[in-house]
Protein backbone atom coordinates (compact mmCIF):
# COMPACT_ATOMS: atom_id res chain seq x y z
CA UNK A 1 0.00 0.00 0.00
CA UNK A 2 1.40 3.70 -1.03
CA UNK A 3 4.38 2.00 -2.00
CA UNK A 4 6.60 3.22 -4.91
CA UNK A 5 7.00 1.08 -7.50
CA UNK A 6 10.15 1.35 -9.74
CA UNK A 7 11.58 -0.53 -12.39
CA UNK A 8 12.87 -3.27 -11.02
CA UNK A 9 9.78 -3.98 -8.70
CA UNK A 10 7.94 -4.27 -12.04
CA UNK A 11 10.84 -7.07 -13.24
CA UNK A 12 10.56 -8.76 -10.18
CA UNK A 13 6.74 -9.34 -9.83
CA UNK A 14 6.05 -9.72 -13.39
CA UNK A 15 8.95 -12.60 -13.50
CA UNK A 16 7.23 -13.81 -10.48
CA UNK A 17 3.64 -13.91 -11.85
CA UNK A 18 4.42 -15.25 -15.60
CA UNK A 19 6.76 -17.60 -14.16
CA UNK A 20 9.60 -16.34 -16.00
CA UNK A 21 13.30 -15.72 -15.31
CA UNK A 22 14.16 -11.96 -14.09
CA UNK A 23 16.43 -11.85 -17.04
CA UNK A 24 13.73 -12.37 -19.26
CA UNK A 25 10.86 -10.36 -17.61
CA UNK A 26 13.46 -7.23 -17.39
CA UNK A 27 14.61 -7.37 -20.97
CA UNK A 28 10.97 -7.91 -22.00
CA UNK A 29 9.85 -4.23 -19.94
CA UNK A 30 12.90 -2.60 -21.14
CA UNK A 31 11.75 -2.77 -24.35
CA UNK A 32 8.39 -2.31 -23.62
CA UNK A 33 9.44 1.01 -22.05
CA UNK A 34 11.75 1.78 -24.80
CA UNK A 35 9.31 1.57 -27.37
CA UNK A 36 6.35 3.83 -25.79
CA UNK A 37 9.30 6.35 -25.49
CA UNK A 38 10.09 5.92 -28.92
CA UNK A 39 6.74 5.57 -30.04
CA UNK A 40 5.90 8.84 -28.49
CA UNK A 41 8.91 10.72 -29.96
CA UNK A 42 8.20 9.65 -33.41
CA UNK A 43 4.75 9.20 -33.56
CA UNK A 44 3.54 11.62 -31.03
CA UNK A 45 1.06 8.84 -29.61
CA UNK A 46 1.40 5.30 -28.56
CA UNK A 47 -2.09 3.35 -27.37
CA UNK A 48 -1.72 0.21 -25.01
CA UNK A 49 -4.78 -1.79 -24.82
CA UNK A 50 -6.32 -1.90 -21.62
CA UNK A 51 -4.11 1.17 -20.38
CA UNK A 52 -4.29 3.94 -22.05
CA UNK A 53 -3.23 6.75 -24.26
CA UNK A 54 -0.08 8.62 -23.55
CA UNK A 55 -0.03 11.46 -26.17
CA UNK A 56 2.22 14.25 -26.73
CA UNK A 57 0.69 17.55 -27.10
CA UNK A 58 1.80 20.60 -28.96
CA UNK A 59 0.91 23.61 -26.55
CA UNK A 60 1.04 27.28 -28.72
CA UNK A 61 2.96 30.32 -27.38
CA UNK A 62 0.85 32.03 -25.34
CA UNK A 63 1.08 35.31 -22.96
CA UNK A 64 1.05 35.40 -19.30
CA UNK A 65 2.02 37.63 -16.82
CA UNK A 66 5.25 37.16 -14.21
CA UNK A 67 3.22 37.11 -10.77
CA UNK A 68 5.98 38.53 -8.80
CA UNK A 69 7.06 41.42 -11.12
CA UNK A 70 3.87 41.96 -13.40
CA UNK A 71 5.57 42.06 -16.11
CA UNK A 72 4.27 40.08 -19.54
CA UNK A 73 5.95 37.76 -20.30
CA UNK A 74 5.57 35.01 -23.50
CA UNK A 75 5.35 30.96 -22.50
CA UNK A 76 7.12 29.42 -25.80
CA UNK A 77 5.24 26.71 -27.19
CA UNK A 78 6.41 23.63 -26.06
CA UNK A 79 5.02 19.90 -26.25
CA UNK A 80 3.11 18.10 -23.17
CA UNK A 81 2.53 14.59 -22.39
CA UNK A 82 -0.94 13.51 -21.54
CA UNK A 83 -2.04 10.43 -20.30
CA UNK A 84 -5.96 8.73 -21.05
CA UNK A 85 -6.04 6.06 -18.85
CA UNK A 86 -8.45 3.76 -21.22
CA UNK A 87 -11.94 2.52 -20.08
CA UNK A 88 -11.02 -0.61 -18.90
CA UNK A 89 -8.58 0.67 -16.68
CA UNK A 90 -10.39 3.75 -15.30
CA UNK A 91 -13.02 1.75 -14.01
CA UNK A 92 -11.04 -0.71 -12.58
CA UNK A 93 -9.09 2.00 -10.51
CA UNK A 94 -12.37 3.55 -9.29
CA UNK A 95 -13.58 0.24 -8.17
CA UNK A 96 -13.79 1.43 -4.26
CA UNK A 97 -15.99 4.24 -5.55
CA UNK A 98 -17.81 2.58 -8.25
CA UNK A 99 -21.06 2.14 -6.61
CA UNK A 100 -21.33 6.17 -6.60
CA UNK A 101 -23.84 7.69 -8.76
CA UNK A 102 -24.38 11.30 -9.71
CA UNK A 103 -27.25 12.47 -7.33
CA UNK A 104 -29.69 15.31 -8.39
CA UNK A 105 -29.80 17.32 -5.54
CA UNK A 106 -33.08 19.50 -4.28
CA UNK A 107 -32.86 23.20 -5.22
CA UNK A 108 -32.89 25.18 -3.00
CA UNK A 109 -36.07 27.35 -3.67
CA UNK A 110 -39.41 25.34 -3.63
CA UNK A 111 -40.64 25.34 -7.09
CA UNK A 112 -43.39 23.29 -7.14
CA UNK A 113 -46.32 25.69 -6.52
CA UNK A 114 -49.26 23.84 -5.08
CA UNK A 115 -51.80 22.76 -8.20
CA UNK A 116 -54.23 25.06 -9.41
CA UNK A 117 -57.84 23.38 -10.05
CA UNK A 118 -57.78 22.14 -13.52
CA UNK A 119 -60.82 23.50 -14.83
CA UNK A 120 -62.24 24.26 -18.40
CA UNK A 121 -61.43 27.44 -19.44
CA UNK A 122 -64.21 29.25 -21.47
CA UNK A 123 -63.61 32.31 -23.68
CA UNK A 124 -64.91 35.38 -21.19
CA UNK A 125 -64.07 38.53 -20.76
CA UNK A 126 -62.89 40.90 -17.73
CA UNK A 127 -66.13 42.39 -17.19
CA UNK A 128 -67.87 38.90 -16.62
CA UNK A 129 -65.83 37.92 -13.83
CA UNK A 130 -65.81 40.35 -11.42
CA UNK A 131 -69.65 40.74 -10.76
CA UNK A 132 -69.22 42.94 -8.00
CA UNK A 133 -70.40 44.67 -4.85
CA UNK A 134 -71.47 43.35 -1.60
CA UNK A 135 -75.62 43.41 -2.45
CA UNK A 136 -78.16 42.84 0.01
CA UNK A 137 -79.56 39.65 1.24
CA UNK A 138 -80.95 38.77 -2.39
CA UNK A 139 -84.97 38.11 -2.24
CA UNK A 140 -85.59 34.57 -4.65
CA UNK A 141 -88.50 36.16 -5.91
CA UNK A 142 -88.83 34.69 -9.19
CA UNK A 143 -85.27 33.58 -9.24
CA UNK A 144 -85.47 30.83 -12.33
CA UNK A 145 -82.77 28.87 -10.70
CA UNK A 146 -83.41 28.00 -6.99
CA UNK A 147 -80.40 29.14 -4.98
CA UNK A 148 -81.34 32.24 -2.63
CA UNK A 149 -78.51 31.43 -0.59
CA UNK A 150 -75.49 34.33 -0.77
CA UNK A 151 -72.80 31.55 -0.12
CA UNK A 152 -74.27 29.40 -2.98
CA UNK A 153 -73.83 32.59 -5.05
CA UNK A 154 -70.22 32.42 -4.33
CA UNK A 155 -69.45 29.41 -5.48
CA UNK A 156 -69.81 29.63 -9.03
CA UNK A 157 -67.39 32.95 -8.91
CA UNK A 158 -64.58 31.13 -7.17
CA UNK A 159 -65.07 28.43 -9.82
CA UNK A 160 -64.64 30.92 -12.37
CA UNK A 161 -61.26 32.61 -10.41
CA UNK A 162 -59.84 29.33 -10.90
CA UNK A 163 -60.22 29.42 -14.36
CA UNK A 164 -58.98 33.18 -14.73
CA UNK A 165 -55.99 31.97 -13.18
CA UNK A 166 -55.55 29.23 -15.82
CA UNK A 167 -56.04 31.69 -18.13
CA UNK A 168 -53.88 34.55 -17.07
CA UNK A 169 -51.34 33.42 -20.22
CA UNK A 170 -53.66 35.19 -22.77
CA UNK A 171 -53.29 38.63 -22.84
CA UNK A 172 -55.79 41.23 -22.72
CA UNK A 173 -54.75 44.43 -23.80
CA UNK A 174 -55.38 47.30 -21.39
CA UNK A 175 -57.16 49.72 -23.97
CA UNK A 176 -59.37 46.62 -24.93
CA UNK A 177 -60.59 46.42 -21.31
CA UNK A 178 -60.62 50.61 -20.93
CA UNK A 179 -63.00 50.91 -24.28
CA UNK A 180 -65.37 47.78 -23.12
CA UNK A 181 -65.13 49.92 -19.72
CA UNK A 182 -65.88 52.67 -21.27
CA UNK A 183 -69.17 51.37 -22.84
CA UNK A 184 -70.35 49.69 -19.91
CA UNK A 185 -70.34 52.98 -18.07
CA UNK A 186 -71.78 54.93 -20.58
CA UNK A 187 -74.78 52.45 -21.73
CA UNK A 188 -75.38 52.02 -17.96
CA UNK A 189 -76.84 55.99 -17.52
CA UNK A 190 -78.75 55.58 -20.34
CA UNK A 191 -80.57 52.37 -19.30
CA UNK A 192 -80.94 52.07 -15.78
CA UNK A 193 -84.09 50.68 -14.94
CA UNK A 194 -86.71 49.17 -13.16
CA UNK A 195 -88.99 48.20 -15.97
CA UNK A 196 -86.82 46.89 -18.22
CA UNK A 197 -85.67 44.38 -15.11
CA UNK A 198 -89.50 43.47 -14.35
CA UNK A 199 -89.60 42.50 -18.52
CA UNK A 200 -86.67 40.34 -17.82
CA UNK A 201 -87.33 38.98 -14.48
CA UNK A 202 -91.28 37.98 -15.36
CA UNK A 203 -89.94 36.12 -18.63
CA UNK A 204 -90.21 38.46 -21.29
CA UNK A 205 -87.00 36.88 -21.97
CA UNK A 206 -87.47 33.41 -21.22
CA UNK A 207 -83.67 31.96 -22.62
CA UNK A 208 -82.03 33.64 -19.25
CA UNK A 209 -80.26 30.56 -18.70
CA UNK A 210 -79.25 30.34 -22.33
CA UNK A 211 -78.58 33.39 -22.92
CA UNK A 212 -75.69 35.00 -21.41
CA UNK A 213 -76.03 39.09 -21.59
CA UNK A 214 -78.12 40.74 -19.48
CA UNK A 215 -79.00 43.89 -17.54
CA UNK A 216 -76.62 45.10 -14.62
CA UNK A 217 -77.88 47.37 -11.93
CA UNK A 218 -75.85 49.10 -9.64
CA UNK A 219 -76.78 49.55 -6.31
CA UNK A 220 -77.43 52.56 -3.73
CA UNK A 221 -74.10 52.07 -2.36
CA UNK A 222 -72.10 52.12 -4.19
CA UNK A 223 -71.41 55.57 -6.83
CA UNK A 224 -68.98 53.91 -9.26
CA UNK A 225 -70.74 50.74 -9.87
CA UNK A 226 -72.01 50.24 -13.58
CA UNK A 227 -74.66 48.00 -15.29
CA UNK A 228 -73.62 46.98 -18.58
CA UNK A 229 -76.03 46.63 -21.24
CA UNK A 230 -74.58 46.52 -24.85
CA UNK A 231 -72.13 44.17 -23.56
CA UNK A 232 -72.02 41.05 -25.35
CA UNK A 233 -70.36 38.28 -23.52
CA UNK A 234 -70.64 34.70 -23.27
CA UNK A 235 -71.48 33.21 -19.77
CA UNK A 236 -72.04 29.91 -18.32
CA UNK A 237 -75.31 29.24 -16.16
CA UNK A 238 -73.03 30.15 -13.03
CA UNK A 239 -73.24 33.38 -14.92
CA UNK A 240 -76.51 33.81 -15.04
CA UNK A 241 -77.26 32.58 -11.78
CA UNK A 242 -75.51 35.61 -10.38
CA UNK A 243 -76.81 37.79 -13.05
CA UNK A 244 -80.36 36.52 -11.89
CA UNK A 245 -79.37 37.54 -8.22
CA UNK A 246 -78.36 40.97 -9.03
CA UNK A 247 -81.14 41.31 -11.08
CA UNK A 248 -83.83 40.39 -7.91
CA UNK A 249 -81.82 42.46 -5.91
CA UNK A 250 -82.31 45.57 -8.14
CA UNK A 251 -85.69 44.43 -8.06
CA UNK A 252 -86.32 44.97 -4.52
CA UNK A 253 -84.31 47.76 -4.48
CA UNK A 254 -84.31 50.13 -7.19
CA UNK A 255 -86.63 52.03 -7.91
CA UNK A 256 -85.22 53.10 -11.12
CA UNK A 257 -86.74 55.88 -13.81
CA UNK A 258 -85.45 54.03 -17.03
CA UNK A 259 -86.79 53.12 -20.64
CA UNK A 260 -86.94 49.47 -21.53
CA UNK A 261 -84.19 47.88 -23.53
CA UNK A 262 -85.53 45.65 -25.91
CA UNK A 263 -83.00 43.64 -26.76
CA UNK A 264 -81.32 40.24 -24.19
CA UNK A 265 -78.09 41.67 -25.10
CA UNK A 266 -77.17 42.93 -21.72
CA UNK A 267 -75.09 41.61 -18.70
CA UNK A 268 -75.07 42.48 -15.41
CA UNK A 269 -71.74 43.34 -14.08
CA UNK A 270 -71.39 45.74 -11.27
CA UNK A 271 -67.71 46.76 -10.98
CA UNK A 272 -65.86 48.35 -7.95
CA UNK A 273 -63.07 49.65 -9.56
CA UNK A 274 -60.48 52.57 -7.63
CA UNK A 275 -57.58 53.88 -9.03
CA UNK A 276 -54.20 53.72 -7.77
CA UNK A 277 -53.39 57.00 -5.87
CA UNK A 278 -49.33 57.95 -5.65
CA UNK A 279 -48.06 56.25 -2.50
CA UNK A 280 -50.52 53.12 -2.56
CA UNK A 281 -49.42 49.77 -2.85
CA UNK A 282 -51.99 46.70 -3.44
CA UNK A 283 -51.28 46.00 0.89
CA UNK A 284 -52.61 49.38 1.36
CA UNK A 285 -55.86 49.07 -0.73
CA UNK A 286 -56.30 45.81 0.45
CA UNK A 287 -56.21 47.30 3.92
CA UNK A 288 -58.51 49.96 3.37
CA UNK A 289 -60.97 47.89 1.57
CA UNK A 290 -60.93 44.46 3.17
CA UNK A 291 -59.45 45.56 6.14
CA UNK A 292 -56.31 42.68 6.39
CA UNK A 293 -53.17 43.72 3.98
CA UNK A 294 -52.67 39.83 3.48
CA UNK A 295 -55.56 40.07 0.73
CA UNK A 296 -53.80 42.30 -1.64
CA UNK A 297 -53.23 39.13 -3.60
CA UNK A 298 -56.85 38.41 -4.14
CA UNK A 299 -56.67 42.28 -6.06
CA UNK A 300 -53.65 40.99 -7.76
CA UNK A 301 -55.49 38.45 -8.85
CA UNK A 302 -58.46 40.23 -9.87
CA UNK A 303 -55.94 42.49 -12.25
CA UNK A 304 -52.93 40.33 -13.33
CA UNK A 305 -53.27 41.51 -16.40
CA UNK A 306 -52.69 44.90 -15.80
CA UNK A 307 -50.20 44.25 -13.00
CA UNK A 308 -46.79 43.06 -14.45
CA UNK A 309 -45.32 43.38 -10.82
CA UNK A 310 -46.95 43.43 -7.91
CA UNK A 311 -44.47 45.13 -6.16
CA UNK A 312 -44.84 48.30 -8.37
CA UNK A 313 -48.44 49.32 -9.32
CA UNK A 314 -48.33 52.27 -11.68
CA UNK A 315 -49.83 55.40 -10.30
CA UNK A 316 -53.32 55.58 -12.27
CA UNK A 317 -53.49 52.24 -13.04
CA UNK A 318 -57.52 51.32 -12.49
CA UNK A 319 -57.66 48.28 -10.37
CA UNK A 320 -61.03 46.03 -10.20
CA UNK A 321 -61.20 45.40 -6.43
CA UNK A 322 -63.42 41.72 -5.86
CA UNK A 323 -65.68 41.48 -3.44
CA UNK A 324 -65.14 40.06 -0.02
CA UNK A 325 -67.79 37.22 -1.11
CA UNK A 326 -65.64 36.38 -3.96
CA UNK A 327 -62.34 35.00 -2.45
CA UNK A 328 -64.09 34.59 1.22
CA UNK A 329 -62.45 37.43 2.40
CA UNK A 330 -62.61 37.58 6.27
CA UNK A 331 -60.19 39.15 8.40
CA UNK A 332 -61.83 37.77 11.32
CA UNK A 333 -61.15 34.47 10.17
CA UNK A 334 -57.60 33.34 10.71
CA UNK A 335 -58.42 30.23 7.82
CA UNK A 336 -59.23 32.75 5.35
CA UNK A 337 -56.04 35.22 5.85
CA UNK A 338 -54.12 32.08 6.05
CA UNK A 339 -55.45 30.95 2.62
CA UNK A 340 -54.05 34.39 1.29
CA UNK A 341 -50.88 34.16 2.48
CA UNK A 342 -50.52 30.89 1.22
CA UNK A 343 -51.95 32.14 -2.24
CA UNK A 344 -49.26 34.74 -1.83
CA UNK A 345 -46.50 32.17 -1.42
CA UNK A 346 -47.01 30.27 -4.58
CA UNK A 347 -47.23 32.90 -6.61
CA UNK A 348 -44.23 34.67 -5.86
CA UNK A 349 -42.42 31.13 -5.88
CA UNK A 350 -44.14 30.89 -9.33
CA UNK A 351 -42.95 34.03 -10.20
CA UNK A 352 -39.02 34.14 -9.75
CA UNK B 1 0.61 3.88 -32.55
CA UNK B 2 -2.08 1.67 -31.51
CA UNK B 3 -2.07 -1.25 -29.36
CA UNK B 4 -1.88 -4.03 -32.48
CA UNK B 5 1.17 -2.16 -33.90
CA UNK B 6 2.35 -1.75 -31.05
CA UNK B 7 2.62 -5.72 -30.25
CA UNK B 8 4.13 -6.56 -33.31
CA UNK B 9 7.05 -3.96 -32.76
CA UNK B 10 8.06 -5.16 -30.12
CA UNK B 11 7.83 -8.78 -31.28
CA UNK B 12 9.98 -7.74 -33.75
CA UNK B 13 12.17 -6.37 -31.39
CA UNK B 14 12.10 -9.27 -29.21
CA UNK B 15 11.89 -11.60 -31.58
CA UNK B 16 9.11 -13.73 -29.66
CA UNK B 17 6.02 -15.46 -30.70
CA UNK B 18 3.20 -13.32 -31.60
CA UNK B 19 1.15 -15.17 -28.68
CA UNK B 20 4.12 -14.56 -26.32
CA UNK B 21 3.86 -11.07 -26.76
CA UNK B 22 0.34 -10.75 -26.41
CA UNK B 23 1.04 -12.36 -22.95
CA UNK B 24 3.79 -10.60 -21.90
CA UNK B 25 2.06 -7.37 -22.69
CA UNK B 26 -1.56 -7.75 -21.41
CA UNK B 27 0.07 -9.72 -18.03
CA UNK B 28 2.39 -6.18 -17.53
CA UNK B 29 -0.64 -3.88 -18.07
CA UNK B 30 -2.53 -5.82 -15.71
CA UNK B 31 0.46 -6.43 -12.98
CA UNK B 32 0.31 -2.50 -13.00
CA UNK B 33 -3.34 -2.05 -13.30
CA UNK B 34 -3.38 -4.33 -9.92
CA UNK B 35 -0.57 -2.02 -8.69
CA UNK B 36 -2.26 0.96 -8.77
CA UNK B 37 -5.27 -0.41 -7.19
CA UNK B 38 -3.14 -1.41 -3.96
CA UNK B 39 -2.62 2.58 -4.47
CA UNK B 40 1.12 1.67 -5.38
CA UNK B 41 2.76 4.34 -7.84
CA UNK B 42 4.56 3.41 -10.56
CA UNK B 43 7.68 5.12 -11.16
CA UNK B 44 9.83 4.09 -14.53
CA UNK B 45 12.68 5.95 -16.04
CA UNK B 46 12.83 8.12 -18.83
CA UNK B 47 8.61 7.49 -18.95
CA UNK B 48 7.68 8.62 -15.81
CA UNK B 49 5.21 8.00 -12.52
CA UNK B 50 1.54 6.48 -12.71
CA UNK B 51 -0.44 7.05 -9.79
CA UNK B 52 -3.85 6.90 -8.65
CA UNK B 53 -5.43 9.74 -6.68
CA UNK B 54 -8.80 10.50 -5.83
CA UNK B 55 -11.39 13.51 -7.47
CA UNK B 56 -13.35 15.09 -5.27
CA UNK B 57 -17.44 14.80 -5.10
CA UNK B 58 -18.58 18.34 -6.89
CA UNK B 59 -21.70 20.12 -7.49
CA UNK B 60 -22.45 20.87 -11.20
CA UNK B 61 -25.70 22.09 -12.53
CA UNK B 62 -26.06 20.41 -15.71
CA UNK B 63 -27.16 22.53 -18.68
CA UNK B 64 -29.81 20.69 -19.84
CA UNK B 65 -32.26 20.40 -17.14
CA UNK B 66 -30.63 22.98 -14.83
CA UNK B 67 -30.70 20.60 -12.03
CA UNK B 68 -28.01 20.50 -9.27
CA UNK B 69 -26.23 17.07 -9.56
CA UNK B 70 -23.71 16.28 -6.90
CA UNK B 71 -20.85 14.28 -8.61
CA UNK B 72 -19.41 11.67 -6.53
CA UNK B 73 -15.81 11.51 -5.70
CA UNK B 74 -13.82 9.56 -8.38
CA UNK B 75 -10.41 7.97 -8.45
CA UNK B 76 -7.84 8.39 -11.10
CA UNK B 77 -4.65 7.27 -13.22
CA UNK B 78 -2.66 10.42 -13.20
CA UNK B 79 0.48 10.36 -15.10
CA UNK B 80 3.39 12.88 -14.58
CA UNK B 81 6.01 12.93 -17.64
CA UNK B 82 9.25 12.15 -16.44
CA UNK B 83 11.98 15.01 -16.80
CA UNK B 84 14.33 12.94 -18.66
CA UNK B 85 11.41 11.86 -21.72
CA UNK B 86 10.35 15.44 -21.60
CA UNK B 87 13.56 16.58 -22.39
CA UNK B 88 13.34 14.11 -25.17
CA UNK B 89 10.67 15.47 -26.61
CA UNK B 90 11.87 19.39 -26.24
CA UNK B 91 14.89 17.91 -28.26
CA UNK B 92 12.78 16.06 -30.83
CA UNK B 93 12.05 17.80 -34.05
CA UNK B 94 8.68 19.28 -33.84
CA UNK B 95 6.52 18.56 -36.83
Amino acid sequence: MNEKLNFHDLVGLLSEKEGITKKEAENFLREFFDLVTSAILTEKQVKIRNFGTIKSIEVSERESVDVNTGKRLIIPAHTKLSFHPDTHLGNMINEPFSMFEPVEIESDENQTAPDKPVQESIPDKIENTPVEEKFPTPLPVEDPIPNPDPAETVRPVEFKSAEYKKKKQKKWSTSTVLILLAVISCVAGLYFGLPYIYRFVEGDEPALLAKPSKTAKSLPEDNRSNSSPGTTVSSLPQDSVIINKISNDSVSINSGSEQNIPAPLEKTAEIKKRKVAAGERLTLIALEEYGEKAFWIYIYEENKKKIKNPGNVGIGLELIIPPADKYKIDKNDPESVAKAKKLERSIRSNRK
Amino acid sequence: MNPSEFASELRKRLGISKAETNRLIDATVALITEQLQKNNTISIQNIGTFEVKKRAERVTVSPNTGKKMLIPPKLVVGYKVSPSLKEKIKESPQS
